[in-house]
């Protein structure tokens, strides 16, 4: 219901509503950089320190959801391309219900604090909503397109690349949305757990010694970072990707 | 009817097919199904919807195995044409067309060449750049026709294709249609619910009970065409056809009566 009473608002208020929510994304962009600079000047938090750590855990971050992409891309062409990929799917959903947090202690174990535990860790939530999102895309692809493939002879790695990879890509991105989202939190919170080099550790360590000009110039930033890739990434990406769906 | 099996391009024999309900209960949709089509045919399965001629279809393109029966297929190359168009949105009306033979692993320039013929056979010419949502119902069946007509079919499935489209789109498609198998010569099998359509088209009309399907009635057709749809020749097969099938539809509103009032 809610949903709907928003979409009909949406179509209420159409006329000038790209404007609005570009002048409004812009303000909601540009605020934390003004106090990032007033923060910055003022109180002389070290801005180029924030913004390298913030950079390494971007890195981090991309290098994480590049893995889980074609980790969970791949996985859905195969568990689509073969029936009996549909046994496959109990036991993934039980493996999606392990908290990942809980693995952090078996990460650290093999491989350090270091920052290949950080990515692999967030991979592992960053896998999930991308895998379900485009493998139950594929799934559920409509019957006659798929009927169609079938009949113009696209078959075996034809249509994995054909067919189902295409039907996948409006999943792909709102699957990417909610998984770099997790990602987020997945690097930040093993940055602060392992005190590893990093935007998390840099905020904890700011936060425990009562540096709230670093502290509140580093939420600011990341804010910022967070807001653009939004709007100049996933939501061009998402009108990009109707064209898959056909609407 | 029989009797000149060599010119067959199609025989299915004994074809029965049941769904899946639930976990123990299953639907009969085709019961024992039998015909042939020789080359160079129209034949047009008329039937009530919903009875289960789209279930044949599939079975006859291969796309559904049939519980029990056999389908043998004397066919070079069999494509079809579908309800709802069933274009890829992803990809443009010339890419469409092109698509089958892109999958055979003709180069570019060849199927793209292809394609562009077939666009402007349908009457599409200069448009294989547009995308699929971008064109009218019956431009997208003509796309879908076109992209049947890529792969020089000898054996051409219609699944309803004329059933999304409004009278006067249809009528102009159906004309083109016939042009194209007056041209080609291939085999058509075409599924239909509207009589007309069939009287018109057709040389030969096999009619459907309700569900289970099974062979009714057939009728051959041998006035050439394009036929006069005023004539009274064509009323007269025209009703009945339509008193077979007003039979046909009452059996199936009975049984369905007697199936809902069984004790719960």
């Amino acid at each position: 219901m809610a949903v709907h009473g928003h979409h009909r608002m949406g179509h209420r208020h159409r006329s000038g509503e790209s404007d609005r929510t570009a002048i409004i994304t812009f303000g909601i962009a540009l605020s934390p950089l003004f106090i990032i600079l007033v923060a910055g000047l003022v109180a002389h938090a070290d801005l180029l320190r924030i913004i390298s750590y913030l950079g390494l855990s971007l890195t981090r971050l991309i290098t994480a959801y590049g893995i889980a992409l074609f980790i969970a891309v791949s996985l859905s062409l195969l568990l689509s391309l073969f029936k009996t990929g549909d046994r496959a799917i109990p036991f993934l959903d039980a493996l999606q219900n392990i908290p990942s947090f809980a693995l952090i202690p078996l990460f650290a174990l093999a491989f350090g604090y270091s920052s290949i535990m950080i990515i692999l860790f967030a991979v592992t939530s960053i896998v999930w909503p991308i895998l379900f999102n485009v493998l139950s895309a594929m799934k559920t692809a409509r019957e006659d397109l798929s009927e169609a493939a079938t009949i113009f002879h696209c078959t075996g790695w034809n249509r994995a690349l054909h067919f189902l990879l295409p039907v996948g890509v409006p999943a792909m991105v709102t699957g990417s949305l909610v998984g770099i989202s997790i990602g987020w939190e997945a690097i930040i919170g093993a940055e602060i757990i392992g005190s590893a080099e990093g935007i998390g550790s840099l905020l904890n360590t700011a936060g425990n010694t009562g540096d709230s000009p670093v502290l509140f110039s580093g939420i600011a930033i990341l804010l910022a970072l967070v807001v653009l890739i939004n709007k100049f990434i996933w939501l061009p990406l998402i009108k990009e990707s109707r064209l898959y769906s056909g609407e | 009817m029989q009797n000149n099996t060599q010119n067959n391009i199609l025989a299915i024999s004994h074809i029965t097919h049941e769904f899946p309900q639930d976990e123990r209960n299953y639907m009969l949709v085709l019961n024992d199904v039998s015909f042939s089509a020789q080359k160079g045919e129209f034949l047009s399965l008329l039937g009530p919807s919903g009875a289960g001629k789209s279930t044949l279809l599939r079975v006859i393109a291969g796309l559904e195995k049939p519980t029990f029966g056999e389908v043998e297929r004397n066919t070079e190359e069999m494509t079809m044409v579908f309800q709802h168009y069933a274009l890829f949105p992803w990809l443009t009306a010339e890419e469409n067309v092109g698509f089958g033979l892109r999958m055979k692993g003709l180069s570019e320039k060849e199927w793209r060449r292809v394609a562009k013929e077939k666009m402007a056979e349908v009457g599409l010419g200069g448009m294989g750049h547009v995308h699929p949502k971008e064109l009218s119902g019956g431009m997208r069946q003509r796309v879908g026709i076109a992209r049947a007509l890529s792969m020089s079919p000898d054996l051409l499935l219609l699944d309803e294709p004329f059933s999304n489209l409004d009278s006067i789109t249809a009528t102009f498609l159906k004309k083109d249609l016939l042009e194209i198998w007056k041209k080609y010569k291939m085999t058509i099998i075409m599924v239909n619910h509207l009589i007309e359509d069939a009287v018109e088209l057709s040389n030969r009309i096999l009619v459907f009970s309700g569900r289970p399907a099974r062979i009714k009635k057939e009728f051959a057709l041998k006035t050439p065409r394009p036929r006069d749809t005023r004539k009274k020749a064509f009323y007269t097969l025209n009703d009945e056809i339509t008193a077979l099938l007003a039979e046909e539809i009452q059996n199936s509103h009975e049984t369905l009566l007697r199936e809902k009032k069984k004790p719960v």
